[in-house]
């Protein structure tokens, strides 16, 4: 058996996920057994804890052995947090995970089946899935094909989903330490203009909408302030009328979501309409204490 | 003669002035008896020796000698012999006389002596009132004796006749003694014949005439010295004397002379009236030690007076009355200074409790006024509160009716509202449609159903109890853990006088209205509990009866999804000894007439609009059974009603309920339904005739017209008509674990049936529920895993290869049950030879089955990777490594099968379903998983195939076979077939259910088909024959007859049903996206 399992070992390839994560005590054990229970054979697990104060260490201490790189000490924010586990990580394929998000079951296993299929793309991401603080799904971003001129206009690309190879990473670097908000929109700027996206038809993960996330405390000032910063950096100036349609197409986007919630269909990684536990597309596996043997 | 001792004398004693001459005269005037004027010689006799001091022979020396020479028994005898000689030398001068009666009132102070002389000689004790004699004193020798003793140290010696003597006559006269008589001088002048007669009986005599008329002229009497001379003026005795006190003293000289008497003296001697009326004068009783303390100070010189006469007579051996008076004298001082003492003691002690209770009195009287003060104001208080108390409630009632009435309008003009919406005319209809299009657009057309935002409607139900606290509890219960949100609910008693209000009052809070009264029957309660109501909607449960899980909610849905619909009804189940059964069917249409006609509608599942309800006038109270069916009469001729596609209600069978006795039912209905053929015009009119008409052509079609597949009614032989069904263990009625539907989260809407355990013969009765959404059948009562795991271990593993028949004596459910249309029920009948049937197999076909089933695998990952969950012992692996390429693996729970298939050189892991994830290693996915009738014994299915799809890799393939609740052979079986088998499939899964399943696993359904195995078959014919009460093993050998009618149905699905999905079980593919 361990010889078949050894040919698995070399076709599948290293995925590595960073989390950042500083006092998010209650979300961080869904979040962390939401990757571990991928069964996904090769994956590189760094979890980056900048000195949680309020028990996330007590919740992290079962999965410990599991990470791959582990460290818990004072850092300088999130987005150096990432960036020193991403100098760490060794995958084939690249991603980060935050302490609040969530992956869906199978993502790893879909996400590399998709990179080996098409070998050209260096970045998939897929539609956005929001929960709020019980893990009760609450609303859905469905997004259009992959197009760089809106993507790149406006920060729209859900970060839980998106993967990327390590080839793009080697050529657009790594996350620009100096940014609070606007890091993933600054990294996929680069990672647009220095590689080929595409977006895939269902839900990879799910976003946490709760009152002490980033993007409900920081959004309005500092967020738009960073953004307008990161487009002045790669030279993006959005015209007249422009801005009008970028109101536009996210207006579309969350269209999209309410008629896929309304319409009782369903799309891989989530369940149709709004108001279920996310936990029940796991079947229940979020909840529970155990995990998988180790091989 | 008057002899030595004394017989025929006789002594008159008595005080001075107290009528003792009286009494001598008149006993003198008997011929027999001589009464001279006062002797004096028994005194002067006691006297020998004591001579007066200035004696010239030495008075001394005169009793020193005498007193030598004769001793005192010498000198009694010597006075004896004196006295009776001197007596009768008197009698014998005297003609006749023979008695001797000596009267000398101061013989007081010799009174021993003279008993000690005498021993037989009579006594006569005159008495009269002591202060008469004071009076007489006073009167006759102008002597004030009150004065006299005053203060006066100097007593003369009549001052001791008062105080002394009769001290003396009081102490030393024995009245028990028959020697001694007492009359009272009263008497003897107020009725002088009759105590003469009594004085002469006691002296031995016959009173003699006129004894009381004298004439003393000339007598002794008046020529004596001693003796009172005023009777010589007087003929006869008279009562003027009586009473002469009160006159002759004030009251201050009758204060002393009382003081000397003493008040217990003269109680004594009988005149206690006499004390009374000095204390109604003023003269008070001033206790027994002033009388002794007075008497003392004159026995002092009485005793002074003795000594004067020992000292001069120089006696040294005291006589023994002088020493007897010194002794007496002693005691007296004694007494005298105990009783002075004590007055002292208790002179202080009235004092000290004379100011405590002054003190007392003082406070007591504040407090007293506090107290009163208190209670008044306390009583103001009390009042004043209990007004302001029935004001205030009052007022509560007032607002309490006042939000009841505003709720009930605002809810009743949303209603009114609805309703006329829905009732628009047809262009404000086409502007709500087009401007909802308008605002559909700019946020989104709703796909799939459209969902309503109505509120539920707010729902009032009334229980009415008597004596019902056997079921009054799962009544609550079911209607409480509804959860419905906007539920009223009210229970109404009659007055039960058993345990009932003590069940209800546990759920008080949460009980709307209780109330509890005598009333006038059941449509009474219902009607008083319906006054109350403030819900759109009403019904009512009787206390017997149960609704089913999620019933209200269902019925708010309905009222909530059609607003023109006014009223509903439902079908009903029936409890009976623990089965639960569907109840016969109710029509998709009910008019007016078939209700009058004598169609009955199950109660407890209708419900209507109040607002319905107050226009066709509410209950008629006086109706005792059929007062429902009369409502149901009056509300049809208002408005339509509509059958509810669910089962509301349980109606459990209780021996004696009322709607038992149906003959008193009918004749009420038959005393109604007369009046209502009044009015409509009787059967033979032409409208009656249409209707007629037309409800016999419903009655035709309407069971053909609507699907009425998974209804299995009893038949005609059924259990609650014909005899009880086969004993088992009832499932608990109601429990607050309601059975759900794992897919929809709902409770099932329709009971299918009942039935025990039709395999190994466990006596639970399970219960199997339909639902609708999902279209699968759960099984209730809900069982644990460890209680599952028990059962599996019990039976499963090594059943018992025996049939076992239902019990005797009882109905088996279902038995010889056959369902479906009239072809199919043709085509079972249809047994062909076996020849005919040489195309069906009996060999296990699940290999095939299963690879023919996932065509199309990708082999891009290498080898296919298979898992068997469920595998036993490996037998399906084997045959799959036979036909295919496959790497297979299997997953167990039970670790000897497990070790079996690992033998056989699979790769086996041991544990449940659920727990895929956690025992097969995490670098394993698989291709094709399967799961071969398994899903069907799962308590949560759903979680496993969620869980399950995790190990699939994408586009992996999961392989269900199961039964099929579509099958035909449950049209022709119904609960007789072998597939229900409860407890141990707990869920019944249809194409349609499955579908819903993969959505719900995030999966997709690709393939469904259906078969049918003639195994199965022969053992749904063989359970058919006995009955749900019967139990068939799945290891039993069946006889021919059997064999050959399955083998031939078998035959018949195959070409007939399996490729229509009708076949007995499916096998679906679900791929994972």
């Amino acid at each position: 058996m361990f010889g078949i399992q050894s040919t698995l070992f070399m076709t599948q390839p290293r995925i590595s996920i960073v989390t950042p994560s500083y006092n998010q005590a209650p979300y961080i054990g869904w979040t962390v057994r939401s990757v571990l229970l991928q069964r996904y054979s090769n994956l590189e697990y760094i979890v980056m804890d900048g000195g949680s104060t309020d028990g996330t260490q007590e919740v992290l201490e079962p999965y410990r052995e599991r990470f791959a790189h582990y460290l818990s000490e004072k850092d300088n924010g999130q987005s150096d947090a990432v960036a020193r586990g991403f100098e760490r990580s060794t995958g084939e394929i690249m991603a980060y995970l935050n302490s609040d998000d969530m992956l869906a079951p199978g993502a790893l296993q879909y996400v590399a089946d998709f990179f080996r299929h098409n070998p050209k793309v260096d970045a998939i991401y897929s539609h956005r899935c929001t929960v709020d603080e019980h893990n009760k799904a609450i609303s859905y971003w469905i997004l259009p094909r992959h197009s760089n001129y809106l993507m790149k206009r406006w920060d729209l690309i859900p970060q839980e989903t998106c993967f990327w190879r390590r080839r793009l990473f080697e050529k657009c670097g790594n996350i620009d330490p100096q940014f609070r908000f606007a890091l993933d929109y600054d990294l996929f700027l680069r990672y647009m203009n220095g590689g080929r996206f595409a977006r895939v038809n269902r839900f990879l993960g799910a976003f946490r909408y709760h009152s002490t996330a980033k993007t409900a405390t920081l959004l309005h000032d500092v967020g738009q302030a960073e953004i307008r910063k990161v487009q002045g950096k790669h030279g993006l100036w959005i015209r007249k009328g422009e801005s009008m349609l970028g109101g536009v197409f996210s207006l579309y986007v969350q269209r999209r979501g309410f008629r896929y919630q309304l319409s009782g269909r369903s799309l891989p990684g989530a369940l149709a309409g709004v108001g279920y536990d996310y936990d029940s597309v796991w079947g229940g596996l979020l909840n529970e204490k155990r995990l998988p043997e180790l091989v | 003669m008057i002899d030595q001792d004394g017989h025929n004398l006789a002594f008159i004693l008595g005080l001075p002035r107290s009528g003792t001459t009286l009494l001598s005269v008149i006993l003198d005037k008997h011929p027999q008896v001589m009464c001279p004027p006062e002797p004096w010689i028994m005194l002067a006799l006691e006297s020998v020796g004591k001579t007066c001091i200035r004696h010239p022979a030495d008075s001394r020396l005169i009793g020193q000698a005498v007193s030598e020479f004769s001793d005192a028994e010498a000198n009694v005898a010597a006075a004896r012999a004196f006295a009776t000689t001197v007596y009768n030398r008197r009698l014998d001068g005297a003609a006749g006389k023979s008695v001797f009666v000596d009267k000398t009132p101061r013989y007081y102070h010799i009174l021993p002596f003279v008993r000690q002389t005498f021993r037989e000689a009579k006594w006569i004790w005159l008495q009269r009132n002591p202060l008469d004699v004071a009076a007489s004193y006073k009167g006759s020798w102008k002597i004030n004796l009150a004065e006299v003793l005053k203060g006066n140290n100097e007593y003369p010696a009549w001052s001791f006749d008062i105080v002394v003597g009769l001290d003396r006559l009081c102490r030393e006269v024995d009245f028990s003694d028959p020697r001694v008589l007492a009359i009272q001088y009263e008497q003897l002048v107020t009725d002088a014949e009759n105590c003469t007669a009594r004085v002469m009986r006691f002296l031995g005599l016959e009173p003699a005439a006129d004894q009381t008329q004298f004439d003393l002229a000339n007598s002794s009497f008046a020529k004596s010295f001693a003796g009172d001379k005023k009777i010589t003026e007087t003929g006869k005795p008279h009562a003027q004397s009586i009473g002469a006190w009160k006159s002759a003293f004030n009251k201050d000289e009758l204060q002393v002379l009382l003081d000397f008497i003493g008040v217990e003296t003269m109680r004594q001697l009988g005149y206690g009236a006499a004390v009374n009326e000095l204390k109604a004068m003023g003269v008070n009783d001033s206790g027994p030690h002033v009388t002794a303390e007075r008497r003392g100070r004159v026995l002092q010189i009485y005793a002074d007076r003795l000594a004067d006469v020992q000292a001069a007579a120089r006696v040294d051996v005291p006589m023994p009355w002088t020493q007897r008076i010194d002794a007496e004298l002693a005691e007296r001082k004694a007494a005298i200074e105990k009783l002075t003492g004590e007055l002292t003691q208790s002179r202080t002690r009235e004092q000290q409790l004379g100011s405590d209770i002054k003190t007392f009195m003082e406070l007591s009287k504040d407090t007293a006024a506090d107290l009163e003060r208190a209670n008044a104001s306390l009583a103001e208080a009390t009042t004043r509160s209990d007004a302001r108390e029935q004001e205030i409630e009052a007022e509560n009632r007032k607002k309490q009716i006042e939000i009841a009435d505003l709720t009930r309008n605002a809810a009743d003009y949303k209603f009114r509202y609805e309703e006329l919406r829905a009732k628009a005319p047809l262009p404000v209809k086409a502007y709500r449609w087009v401007s909802g299009i308008a605002q559909r657009a700019i946020v989104g057309w709703p796909h799939g159903r459209r969902r309503t935002h109505r509120p539920l409607p707010s729902l009032t139900v009334v229980t009415p109890v008597f004596n019902g606290e056997a079921h009054i509890r799962e009544a609550i219960e079911s209607v409480l853990s509804q959860n419905y949100p906007q539920l009223q609910y009210i229970v109404v008693d009659g007055g039960s006088t058993d345990g009932t209000m003590g069940i209800v009052n546990e759920y008080k809070d949460r009980i709307s209205h209780m109330i509890s009264e005598k009333d006038n029957g059941m449509y009474d309660a219902i009607a008083k509990g319906w006054q109350l109501a403030t819900g759109q909607v009403l019904g009512y449960l009787n206390c017997d009866d149960l609704y089913e899980a999620g019933g209200l909610m269902r019925v708010g849905e309905y009222f909530r999804d059609h607003p023109r619909t006014a009223a509903v009804y439902h079908e009903d189940t029936v409890l009976f000894d623990g089965w639960r059964f569907p109840n016969a069917a109710q029509p998709p249409r009910l008019d007016r007439l078939a209700i009058l006609k004598g169609h009955i509608l199950f109660q407890d599942g209708v419900f209507f609009k109040r607002s319905v309800y107050q226009s066709a006038g509410g209950l008629n109270r006086a109706m005792r059974r059929a007062g429902d069916w009369d409502l149901w009469v009056r509300l049809m001729g208002k408005v339509r009603f509509r059958r509810g596609e669910a089962h509301q209600s349980t109606f459990r069978v209780v021996p004696g309920q009322l709607s038992a006795d149906m003959a008193a039912y009918n004749a009420e209905v038959q005393h109604v339904r007369g009046e209502w053929y009044k009015k409509l015009g009787q059967g033979g009119s032409l409208p009656m005739k249409a209707c007629n008409a037309w409800h016999r052509v419903q009655n035709l079609f309407w069971r053909k017209l609507t699907n009425r597949r998974l209804f299995f009614s009893l038949p005609a032989s059924g259990c609650v008509n014909g005899g009880r069904p086969s004993p088992g263990r009832a499932a608990p009625a109601f429990l607050a674990d309601q059975p759900r539907c794992p897919l929809t989260g709902v409770p099932p809407d329709r009971l299918l049936f009942s039935s025990r355990d039709t395999r190994f013969g466990d006596e639970l009765i399970n219960q199997m529920y339909y639902c609708s959404e999902s279209d699968m059948a759960v099984t209730y009562p809900p069982l644990s895993k460890e209680q599952l795991n028990d059962l599996y271990e019990r039976h499963y593993s090594n059943p018992d290869a025996k049939m076992i028949p239902a019990r005797e004596g009882f109905v088996s459910p279902y038995i010889n049950y056959r369902g479906g249309g009239y072809f199919d029920r043709w085509i079972a009948k249809q047994v062909l030879p076996r020849v005919a049937c040489r195309g069906v197999r009996w060999d296990d076909q699940t290999c095939e089955q299963l690879i023919g089933n996932v065509p199309g695998l990708s082999r891009e990952g290498g080898q296919i990777k298979f898992l068997d969950v469920g595998c036993f012992d490996g037998k399906l692996l084997n045959a799959i490594t036979k036909v295919t390429d496959w790497k297979t693996y299997g997953l167990e729970p039970n670790s000897k099968a497990a070790e079996l298939a690992r033998r056989e050189g699979h790769q086996v892991w041991q544990g449940f379903a659920e727990d895929a994830t956690f025992v097969v290693p995490q670098d394993m996915s698989f291709d094709v998983i399967h799961l071969g009738q398994t899903i069907e014994h799962l308590g949560d299915p759903l979680t496993v195939v969620r869980r399950l799809r995790g190990l699939l890799k994408p586009g992996g393939r999961m392989v269900l076979s199961t039964p099929n609740l579509n099958s035909k052979q449950i049209d022709l079986f119904g609960p007789t077939w072998s597939h229900w088998h409860p407890p141990y499939h707990r869920f019944l899964f249809s194409p349609k259910s499955l579908k819903m399943m993969a959505k719900l696993a995030d999966m997709e359904l690709v393939r469904t088909r259906s078969y049918s195995h003639p195994y199965w078959t022969c053992m749904s014919v063989q359970l058919n024959k006995m009955g749900v009460g019967a139990a068939v093993p799945h290891t039993v050998n069946f006889s021919d007859e059997v064999v050959n009618e399955a083998l031939s149905l078998t035959f018949w699905s195959k070409w007939l049903w399996d490729w229509r999905g009708r076949g007995d079980y499916l096998v679906t593919v679900f791929r994972k996206r």
